[in-house]
């Protein structure tokens, strides 16, 4: 039976609660700045954790994010949520800490390839799943799982998320697309191994 | 990055499929929801791909980051701030703004000097070139100081109100040109004085009043 969408439950501030801690930010006062740091930090850590998957860089990329939030708090314009704006500043902070830690690899496009068809039933699938999810993930580049990140445990819609990495939505559905896939072959190739 | 960006068109299993991982988190438009549920209710393979999406995404559910130490981390953030700041005026001379008020009034004192040998240069200049049936010029200047106490990002924030740019500045005496629409610039000039961070606020260009 088939089950009706579900929208990752995430607790949000209102946006227009958050432009007004921002323009504050902007103003450079400490004490919003503080406020906005609980608000976003834990939220920033999963996301930086999830793209970096280096608990060792978190705290740098972090910290780094949060410094250019507020320097450039005052260059906020309204044309996106803050949430997107904030997140497009982590996005670019952890992607630029990997490269220059040389652990940026390019994205390797398995093409010629369709994603294993036959496959065990739902529930083993699901079984292997949870076992396996961290270190499947970690086979993906830091912009697939950037798109993973941002749609299952963010809930963003895909026009959000192309904002978000500053990329047209056909790269982020082609990023899903072989996300998807290379999940896919990295548990059958798991379980041929078996 | 080498990947290649991939056209979705084409059989309609196909755009269904690009469309699951958003159908799964709810954040479809109309259109593409339906267009995936009329799909799904009739393709076992996209009924498979989407039960298998959905165990993906509770697992990232159940996959929760520990709780952030915010406390400390917003500590640490407010000591680099510091020594950040604390750099800055060790290797540049410390912005007027925040030099006290005595230096300030100075400044008051040696912009309205300024202003004066301004105001009367630019006349001399423009007279030149007015002609009778000549439209009012389209952009008011203005001589702006700001308080000693106001932040950087404050007088920005003043500045962008005002619709106006700076186009000169700071002189020595820290202060400012800032260039506006003629129409607002009766207007900027009341925000500017009513804002509590500007010492003086004078016009350029014949509108200047005591």
């Amino acid at each position: 039976m088939l089950h009706g969408p579900t929208q990752p439950a995430r607790p949000r501030a209102s946006d227009c609660d958050e432009a007004t801690l921002l323009s504050r930010v902007a103003s450079e006062d400490m004490e919003a700045f503080e406020t906005l740091y609980r608000l976003y930090g834990p939220r920033l850590q999963r996301f930086v954790s999830g793209i970096t998957r280096q608990p060792a860089l978190v705290e740098e990329v972090l910290d780094d994010t949060m410094m250019v939030v507020w320097r450039k708090a005052y260059t906020f314009n309204h044309a996106a949520k803050v949430s997107t704006w904030i997140l497009a500043i982590a996005y670019r902070q952890s992607l630029k800490t990997l490269k220059r830690l040389g652990s940026l690899s390019e994205v390797e496009l398995d093409e010629g390839v369709e994603a294993a068809a036959p496959g065990p039933d739902d529930e083993l699938q699901h079984l292997e799943l949870r076992q396996h999810l961290d270190a499947a993930l970690a086979t993906l580049s830091p912009e697939q799982r950037t798109v993973m990140e941002l749609t299952y445990y963010f809930g963003y819609a895909c026009r959000e998320i192309a904002q978000i990495m500053g990329c047209p939505v056909d790269t982020v559905k082609t990023r899903m697309f072989y996300a998807r896939r290379k999940l896919k072959r990295w548990l059958a190739s798991r379980r041929e191994a078996i | 990055m080498n990947g290649r960006v991939i056209k979705f068109e084409g059989s309609a299993h196909a755009q269904v499929d690009r469309l699951l991982p958003w159908w799964v988190n709810g954040t479809l438009d109309e259109d593409e929801r339906a267009l995936v549920e009329q799909h799904l209710a009739e393709c076992p393979p996209c009924q498979h791909e989407a039960a298998w999406l959905r165990g993906l995404q509770e697992q990232y559910a159940e996959d929760d980051a520990p709780a952030a130490d915010v406390t400390r981390a917003a500590r640490r953030l407010r000591r680099r701030l510091a020594n950040e700041t604390l750099h800055v005026h060790a290797t540049a001379p410390t912005p007027w703004w925040r030099q006290g008020w005595r230096l300030g009034w100075l400044a008051v004192a040696q912009a309205a000097l300024i202003i004066v040998l301004g105001a009367s240069l630019f006349h001399q200049r423009a007279a030149g070139y007015h002609t009778l049936g000549g439209a009012e010029p389209a952009n008011a200047v203005l001589v702006v100081v700001f308080d000693p106490q106001t932040s950087e990002a404050q007088m920005r924030q003043l500045v962008r109100d005002s619709h106006a740019h700076i186009v000169g500045g700071p002189t020595e005496a820290g202060a400012y040109l800032i260039s506006l629409p003629s129409s607002g610039a009766a207007a900027a000039r009341s925000q500017l004085q009513g804002s509590g961070h500007v010492t003086l606020v004078e016009s350029l260009d014949g509108g200047a009043q005591p």
